[in-house]
């Protein structure tokens, strides 16, 4: 009798449970996939030239910046809305802090429509706001974007990328304003030397950005193609000789249109950081260096020969330069002129050259005078979609940095 | 040696007959050897040569077809004119009669990107005519004189084509071969004599895989008071049914991307800084040789494009898929003992087998034509580009389903019953056992 009595229960609830397609509310809707990734493997020579003693020489393979992404996209029950999760993962430098790891760079979700975006979860912070022309996000990374003051470690990720609560707002379809909560990974103040990373969960932060990106119907007039800025507040604990502090950095960015011929462009791009920084005493550590006041403006030049419309070659120097408030000269410059050659889409040959020059406090802080670093190398990117669904939108690969790109610094999906 | 000789031979002309080869003389075994030796080298280059070599360059003669036409390529158009801009224009191609030498019929006509609702829950951007989906019917008398003012409201560019109809060719609307795309802002004229009569359509033909299905189409139906079908079988009623595919999804993407591209590439054009050969426009073939050779790309080889993947999850009758067909469309009505006409046109892409319950139906006429013969069936297809009428003799009451029998087609985004469904009624049934209703996941 008990049997039949739990039958009785467990009988409709299985009913329910079975995939009856005719009884099923809510059935299984299979997700757009886009997947795609790039392999960047460039070979390095690295002179360093010391303060103090001889000049060293390096020769490296670098695979850093190669990645892969995964994106899954559905729509919402609106029909117009629409949900979306990516998931990506990225070779850090083999001279860092997380040397043999593979760095989990994008694992977020968000809904998102014609108007609007919400996203929740870890992708590039909003520290910086145009796309240099460099082989590597990272190669001018000290003048592109503000540093991350909670963080000690040699790791360019831990710059770049974190943890975000980020609205985006477009008023029309080139106005745009959005917002975030940040949350920036923050490596151990107990462990100076190791830099553990201890947390890239904590909000730490938050950001405001306001930007117009050129209609379409003129990206290749003369004139700006992009502007913006960004104003982002960071919460800093104690760390090391650092005191628990804040600080506030402003960002402002133009692209701007030099060529009106789109067969031959020429671009230019212009970004200033003015950060307000902490109290540092010394910018002996990279914590110290992140958080001490500074100035930042980088610039760049580039070329695209496009014949027919059809990208050739691109050619452009990248320059930044950077001065540290409150010590004696503290301050350094790069120059980085580089060269890509499309031998298919997606397939590039590359080839850059950077010299970097540190003066004053700062030569005497990091104990060198200048670099020298010259490339070469071969990127294959590619992406693709599986069960278009959700319709046109950007290339999942516009998440990563791509020195083709002109204009805001990858985001959104 | 042996790929001389079998280059020799892939050479000559097959209309002369080879000659036999001479008897070979007896060798020697050190020319035997000599010759092995040159044989082994010769198969290893042939093998290489077969690898490399290009098909060999021979006139259109040998295989059977003639030379392209010997007029300067290009002429007429002013796409190769340097600067032009036809914003604002008015088209008045020539090969017409002027507007005061015959009585012209005039149409206004207009090129518009619409969001069309297909049914309830499911609307995307199509490009349409009037805005309306599929266009107007037009219904002319044979051998009117049509004028056709169409104003091009969109920012891509587009044509019409009369499709089986036999009019000039300047009329014919295929860009680049008989006109210039109708540009945006551009209004085109298009004047003909409506001939022969029967059931026509009428599709842009910019695009045609794009702007065709999505939804570009409509019925040019041409009536003659001699109709031999209306002589046999004197319908009463005459419905038209444009049957549509649509990939709703490719439509969303391909129109955004394009409409992207349009915007850009409409501005430089307006500034006057786009050449031909941006567009792939050229007025010659060798023209077009040229561009390889000075490193143009063309848009289709394995480094440049993947093929678009189109896949059509709707279908629908007269822009409706079921239960909007009969839900908003309404049913087909018929009474007992009357003929009605129905004409099937495939505006899209796909196969459609239409499948009428309850009856056997005359297949009357085939692209607009009156078949010699009449077939009896229920089931009929209509493949992309034809058009079928059939009549229905009204003999057996009820509610009919009128339906694709390729059944993929008669579902909306995979759930059945939807797409290509509609409903045969008659009218004079008085008191019915059963009266449908709507079912929409089986």
């Amino acid at each position: 009798m008990r049997t039949i009595r739990m039958l009785c229960w467990v009988l409709p609830l299985l009913a329910v449970c079975a995939p009856s397609h005719a009884l099923e509310l809510d059935p299984k809707v299979s997700p757009e996939i886009n997947f795609g990734g790039k392999m960047l493997v460039t070979t390095d020579f690295l002179r360093e030239d010391p303060r103090v003693g001889n000049a060293s020489n390096h020769y490296a393979q670098n695979l850093s910046d190669s990645s892969l992404l995964f994106g899954f996209s559905k729509y919402l029950f609106t029909d117009n809305d629409y949900g979306f999760a990516v998931f990506g993962l990225k070779i850090p430098d083999d001279d860092t802090d997380l040397k043999d790891n593979v760095y989990l760079h994008q694992l977020h979700a968000g809904i998102g429509g014609k108007r609007y975006e919400l996203l929740f979860g870890r992708t590039r912070l909003t520290n910086t706001l145009i796309s240099f022309p460099t082989v590597r996000d990272e190669d001018l990374l000290a003048y592109t974007h503000v540093a991350n003051g909670q963080s000690n470690a040699r790791a360019d990720e831990y710059q770049i990328f974190g943890g975000l609560v980020r609205g985006t707002y477009w008023f029309r379809p080139y106005w745009m304003v959005g917002g975030a909560l940040l949350a920036r990974t923050e490596t151990d103040p107990a462990d100076l030397v190791n830099n553990p990373g201890i947390s890239s969960s904590d909000f730490n932060g938050g950001s405001l950005t306001f930007a117009y990106d050129v209609p379409e119907a003129i990206k290749f007039d003369r004139g700006i193609r992009f502007s913006g800025f960004t104003l982002d507040r960071q919460r800093l604990d104690a760390m090391g000789t650092s005191p628990k502090d804040t600080k506030t950095a402003l960002i402002a960015a133009v692209t701007y249109n030099l060529s009106n011929n789109p067969e031959k462009t020429v671009v230019l791009d212009l970004q200033g950081i003015v950060d307000q920084g902490a109290d540092v005493l010394s910018l002996l550590s990279q914590v110290e260096r992140s958080r001490a006041k500074n100035t930042a403006v980088a610039a760049a030049v580039r070329y695209g020969h496009r014949p027919y419309l059809q990208t050739r070659w691109f050619a452009g120097v990248a320059a930044g330069w950077k001065k540290y408030d409150g010590f004696n000269d503290a301050s350094s410059f790069a120059v980085a002129p580089n060269y890509l050659y499309r031998l298919g889409s997606g397939v590039d040959f590359t080839a850059q050259y950077i010299y970097r020059k540190n003066r004053g406090d700062l030569a005497l802080a990091t104990g060198v005078d200048a670099e020298h670093e010259f490339l070469v190398g071969l990127s294959f990117a590619f992406d693709a979609t599986i069960n278009e669904t959700v319709g046109e939108g950007r290339s999942i690969l516009n998440l990563e940095h791509n020195m083709q790109d002109i204009g805001p610094a990858g985001g959104g999906h | 040696m042996g790929t001389n000789t079998g280059s020799k031979k892939r050479k000559q002309d097959p209309a002369v007959a080879p000659e036999a080869p001479p008897p070979s003389p007896p060798l020697s075994r050190r020319a035997f050897l000599r010759k092995a030796a040159l044989a082994a080298g010769g198969t290893l280059a042939a093998g290489i040569a077969t690898a490399a070599a290009a098909s060999p360059r021979v006139g259109p003669e040998a295989y059977g077809v003639t030379p392209p036409h010997g007029y300067p390529g290009g002429q007429g158009s002013m796409m190769y004119m340097p600067g032009h801009s036809m914003l604002g224009a008015k088209t008045n191609p020539p090969g017409a009669p002027p507007d005061d030498a015959v009585p012209y019929r005039e149409f206004d006509l207009t090129f518009e990107l619409v969001e069309h609702e297909l049914l309830p829950g499911v609307k995307f951007p199509v490009f349409a005519f009037n805005g309306q989906v599929p266009g107007p019917v037009f219904r002319v008398q044979e051998n009117d004189w049509i004028k056709v003012n169409v104003r091009n409201n969109t920012e891509e560019m587009h044509t019409i084509h009369w499709h089986g109809v036999d009019l000039i060719y300047t009329m014919d609307g295929v860009p680049m071969v008989s006109q210039d795309p109708i540009h945006p802002d551009e209004t085109f004229v298009y004047r003909f004599q409506a001939r022969p009569h029967g059931t026509r359509f009428y599709h842009c033909h910019w695009g045609t895989p794009l702007h065709m299905p999505t939804a570009l189409h409509g019925a040019f139906i041409i009536d003659t008071p001699d109709d031999p079908i209306r002589k046999m079988f004197p319908y009463t009623r005459d419905y038209v049914l444009v049957l549509e595919a649509f990939d709703v999804n490719f439509s969303r993407k391909s129109i955004n991307e394009l409409l992207r591209g349009m915007k850009r590439v409409n501005k430089l054009m307006e500034s006057r800084r786009l050449t031909p050969i941006t567009h792939a426009f050229f007025p010659r073939y060798q023209a077009f040789l040229k561009a390889i050779e000075d490193g143009w790309r063309p848009p289709y080889t394995r480094g440049n494009a993947e093929a678009p993947q189109l896949r059509p999850t709707f279908f629908a009758i007269n822009g409706k898929s079921y239960p909007a067909t009969v839900g908003e469309h309404g049913h087909l009505k018929i009474k007992q003992g009357e003929y009605i006409r129905i004409r099937l046109i495939n505006g899209g892409v796909a196969d459609h087998h239409m499948h009428l319950h309850g009856h056997q139906f005359f297949v009357v006429a085939e692209d607009g034509n009156p078949l010699p013969y009449i077939k009896r069936v229920n089931t009929v297809p209509v493949t992309p580009g034809k058009t079928l009428d059939i009549v229905v003799y009204g003999d057996n009451p009820g509610f009919w389903d009128f339906h694709d029998h390729k059944e993929l087609q008669s579902m909306n985004s995979g759930i059945y019953p939807g797409g290509m469904i509609t409903m045969l009624e008659y009218e004079d049934m008085g008191e019915v056992p059963y009266v449908p209703s709507y079912s929409l996941n089986q």
